[in-house]
C-alpha cells in the first residue's frame, strides 16, 4: 500500500465515522423526549395509561419515556450527572424525598405553577415538604398466602411458630426494608433513631429470604418461595389481580403509611413540562383512575372517592388516617446508612 | 527504520486512544475517588486515606474478600472440571458432532446472563423443576432450599461461566500436534498415560487462559450473586453496589472497586507466573 493509499483510506474511515456519528445524533422526528422515572412492573400502568399518554396528547411533539426503577440506582445516576440529568421527574418515598431535598437535586416547585395542588389533602402536602407533589401513598402491611399460612392479625404475629420458614424480607436499601427494620424497633421498644431492639427480633424470624427490592419480593410470592412478607399495598393488590392466592392485611396496631412525592429534578432540560407533568399527577382525572383495581394507588386529591373494592388495601376515607402508623422519617433518614450496613452484616449469607 | 516502526504503530492509535479515554482514565479516577472525600455527590478537595484504612482494617471486609475469593476459586475449579471433558470430546469428535458440542457450549452466550439466571431461579426454586424431580424420585421428602444459598449461586455461576473455560481449552487442545499422541502410543503409553503426560501438559496454556478468564469473571460477578443469592449475599460486588447506590458512599464504593480490581489482577498475575514456572518447556521457544 502506498502512502497516498494509506492516507486516503484513513480519511475515508474518518469520514465514515463522522457520518455515522451525525446519523446517530440527528433526531428523525424532531420530537422532544421527556424521561420520567416510574414504578416497576404492572404498577407502572397508571403512569403510562392515565398520565403519560394524555400528557403526550396535550403536548404534541413530546414523547414520554417511562423508566422503571426502585429509585436507588437512578439517584446515583442523577447525582453523578450533575448539571445534566438524564431524567426529568422522579417519584420518591418520604425517606428519599428528605435526602433529595437535603442534597438539593429536586426542585422546590412554586405552588402557583401547580393549580391541582389546592385539591390535595394537607396531610400529604406536608410529607413532600414543599418539593414536588404528593402523588400517591402506599400502606405497608402483611401480604400472605392463605393456602400456606394463617391470616396474621398483628405485626407481632410474624414471630409466631406457624410463620417460621415462610417469611420474606427486603434489604433496607429499599424503603420497604428500611421501614420494616424501624417498625420492628418501635414494636419492641426502640425508635426511629434507636433501632437496636430490631436486630435480635429480626434474627428470631430466621430462616427467611431477603430480596433486594419490593418487586423481587413480590415475585417470590409468585414462585411460592415465601408465604408471608411485609409488602406495599399496591404490590399485593397486583399479585392478587393476577389470580395468585395472596391477601393483604393491615395488621394491628396499624398499617404504616408512606407518601410518594413526584419531584422535578433540578437539572431537568424541561422544567415547564416537568411541572405540568407533576401537576397532572395530582389531578382528579388521573387519581380517580389510578385508585381503581388492580392498582389501588392511594389518592391524595380530596375530590377522589376510594372504591369499595380497595377496602383491604386503603383506608375507607381520609378520616381513617388516624388509624395508620407514621414514622418520623426525618429522624429515621439520619440512621439509614448505618441501618443498611448493619443489616448486611447481621444477615449476610 | 524508526519511521517505519512509527507508521506501523499508527493503526493502533484509535484503539489505544479509546482505551485510554474510556478505561485508563476512569480507572485512575476510580482509584483516586477512594482517596477523596465525597459529600452529597460533590467531590471535595479533601484528600484522605481513611476510606482505604477503614476497609482494610475491618474484619467484615476481610471476610467478604476471602469469601469472594473462595467462591471464585471453587467456580473456576468446577468450570475446569466440567469444561475439560467437553473440550476434549470436541477435539476427538467428527465435524458434525463438533457443531453440536460447539452449539451447546455457545448457546447460553446467545442470551444475557440475566435471562440465564432467571432460568436458574425457575429451575432451582422450591417449586422448581429440580426439587419436583428429586421429590418425584423419592430422593427428597420436601423441597430443598437452593435459591438464596451459596449452592444455588455456585450452580448458576458455573453454568454461566462454563463457555469461557471451554473455548480457550478447545483452542489449546486443537493446537496439540496429533503426532505427539501417536508417538506416545507407539512408545507403549496407555491412553490414560498419554492423556496425563502428553495432552494435559500441552494444554496448559488453554487451562491458564480459561482459569484466568473464569476466575476474574467469577470474582467480580454481580448479576448471579444478587439474583440467586438474595439481597444480603455476601460478596464484594454486591457490597460495592450497595455502597454506591444505597449508602451513596462513593468514596467507599470506589475504594472497594479499586481493591477488587487490584486483588483480581494480583491473583491472575501470580497464577500466570506460577504456570510459567511450572511449565518451563512452554516458554523455551521449542
Amino acid at each position: 500500500m502506498t502512502r497516498a493509499h494509506w492516507w486516503a483510506n484513513g480519511i475515508a474511515a474518518c469520514a465514515l465515522a463522522t457520518a455515522g456519528c451525525g446519523l446517530f445524533g440527528t433526531s428523525s422526528s424532531g420530537s422532544r423526549e421527556f424521561v420520567a422515572i416510574s414504578y416497576g412492573g404492572p404498577t407502572q400502568v397508571p403512569h403510562r395509561r392515565f398520565l403519560a399518554d394524555p400528557f403526550e396528547a396535550a403536548h404534541g411533539s413530546v414523547k414520554v419515556t417511562l423508566v422503571a426503577s426502585e429509585s436507588e440506582d437512578v439517584v446515583a445516576q442523577i447525582k453523578a450527572a450533575r448539571g445534566g440529568s438524564p431524567y426529568d421527574v422522579i417519584p420518591l418515598g418520604e425517606p428519599r424525598q428528605i435526602m433529595a431535598i437535603e442534597e438539593g437535586w429536586v426542585e422546590r416547585t412554586p405552588p402557583d405553577t401547580l393549580p391541582n395542588l389546592d385539591a390535595v389533602h394537607p396531610y400529604f402536602r406536608e410529607a413532600c415538604r414543599g418539593h414536588g407533589v404528593p402523588e400517591t401513598y402506599s400502606l405497608l402491611g402483611l401480604a400472605y398466602n392463605p393456602a400456606r399460612v394463617p391470616r396474621p392479625a398483628a405485626w407481632t404475629d410474624l414471630w409466631k411458630p406457624e410463620f417460621r420458614g415462610h417469611v420474606g424480607l427486603t434489604t433496607p436499601a429499599s424503603n420497604l426494608g428500611f421501614a420494616f427494620v424501624v417498625l420492628t424497633a418501635k414494636l419492641f421498644g426502640g425508635s426511629e433513631t434507636d433501632v437496636e431492639p430490631a436486630w435480635p427480633q429480626i434474627h428470631k424470624l430466621e430462616p427467611f429470604v431477603v430480596a433486594s427490592n419490593p418487586t423481587a419480593l413480590a415475585q417470590l410470592f409468585e414462585r411460592n418461595e415465601v408465604a408471608v412478607a411485609p409488602l406495599w399495598s399496591n404490590d399485593a393488590a397486583v399479585l392478587a389481580s393476577r389470580g395468585l392466592n395472596v391477601r393483604f392485611v393491615q395488621p394491628a396496631p396499624g398499617a404504616l403509611i408512606l407518601v410518594s412525592c413526584l419531584d422535578v429534578i433540578r437539572a431537568t432540560a424541561h422544567p415547564e413540562l416537568a411541572r405540568d407533568y407533576i401537576n397532572r399527577a395530582v389531578s382528579r382525572e388521573y387519581q380517580a383512575q389510578a385508585v381503581q383495581a388492580p392498582w389501588f394507588f392511594g389518592p391524595t386529591n380530596r375530590q377522589v372517592d376510594i372504591p369499595a373494592e380497595a377496602g383491604d388495601y386503603l383506608p375507607a376515607s381520609f378520616d381513617d388516617f388516624s388509624k395508620l402508623m407514621r414514622l418520623d422519617w426525618d429522624a429515621g433518614t439520619r440512621v439509614r446508612g448505618a441501618v443498611s450496613a448493619r443489616f448486611n452484616r447481621e444477615f449476610r449469607r | 527504520m524508526k519511521r517505519d516502526r512509527l507508521r506501523l504503530m499508527l493503526p493502533l492509535l484509535p484503539a489505544s486512544g479509546f482505551l485510554t479515554l474510556f478505561l485508563v482514565v476512569p480507572l485512575l479516577l476510580l482509584f483516586s475517588f477512594g482517596f477523596l472525600q465525597i459529600e452529597r455527590g460533590e467531590v471535595t478537595s479533601v484528600v484522605t486515606g481513611a476510606t482505604y484504612r477503614d476497609i482494610l482494617g475491618d474484619p467484615f471486609y476481610r471476610y467478604l474478600f476471602g469469601r469472594t475469593f473462595l467462591i471464585a476459586v471453587s467456580v473456576t475449579g468446577l468450570c475446569l472440571l466440567f469444561g475439560y471433558p467437553v473440550a476434549y470430546l470436541y477435539v476427538s469428535m467428527r465435524s458434525r458432532w463438533r457443531v453440536l458440542i460447539l452449539t451447546s457450549v455457545f448457546a447460553p452466550l446467545l442470551t444475557s446472563a440475566l435471562a440465564r439466571t432467571f432460568g436458574w431461579m425457575v429451575i432451582l426454586g422450591n417449586q422448581g423443576v429440580l426439587n419436583k424431580t428429586l421429590i418425584w424420585l423419592g430422593v427428597l421428602d420436601q423441597p430443598m432450599q437452593f435459591l438464596f444459598t451459596l449452592t444455588g449461586v455456585m450452580i448458576a455461576m458455573t453454568q454461566v461461566l462454563l463457555p469461557f473455560m471451554v473455548v480457550p481449552l478447545i483452542t489449546s487442545l486443537q493446537s496439540i500436534p496429533h503426532a505427539l499422541t501417536e508417538v506416545a502410543a507407539n512408545l507403549g503409553a496407555t491412553h490414560c498415560q498419554t492423556f496425563w503426560r502428553v495432552t494435559v501438559p500441552q494444554s496448559v496454556p488453554g487451562i491458564a487462559a480459561g482459569v484466568s478468564l473464569v476466575f476474574v469473571l467469577a470474582f467480580t460477578e454481580f448479576t448471579v450473586s444478587v439474583l440467586m443469592g438474595g439481597g444480603t449475599f455476601a460478596v464484594v460486588s454486591v457490597n460495592m453496589f450497595e455502597a454506591m447506590t444505597t449508602l451513596l458512599d462513593w468514596s467507599r464504593g470506589a475504594a472497594i472497586a479499586s481493591l477488587l480490581l487490584m486483588s483480581s489482577a494480583t491473583v491472575v498475575t501470580l497464577f500466570n507466573l506460577l504456570v510459567r514456572r511450572l511449565t518451563p518447556w512452554m516458554h523455551t521457544g521449542r
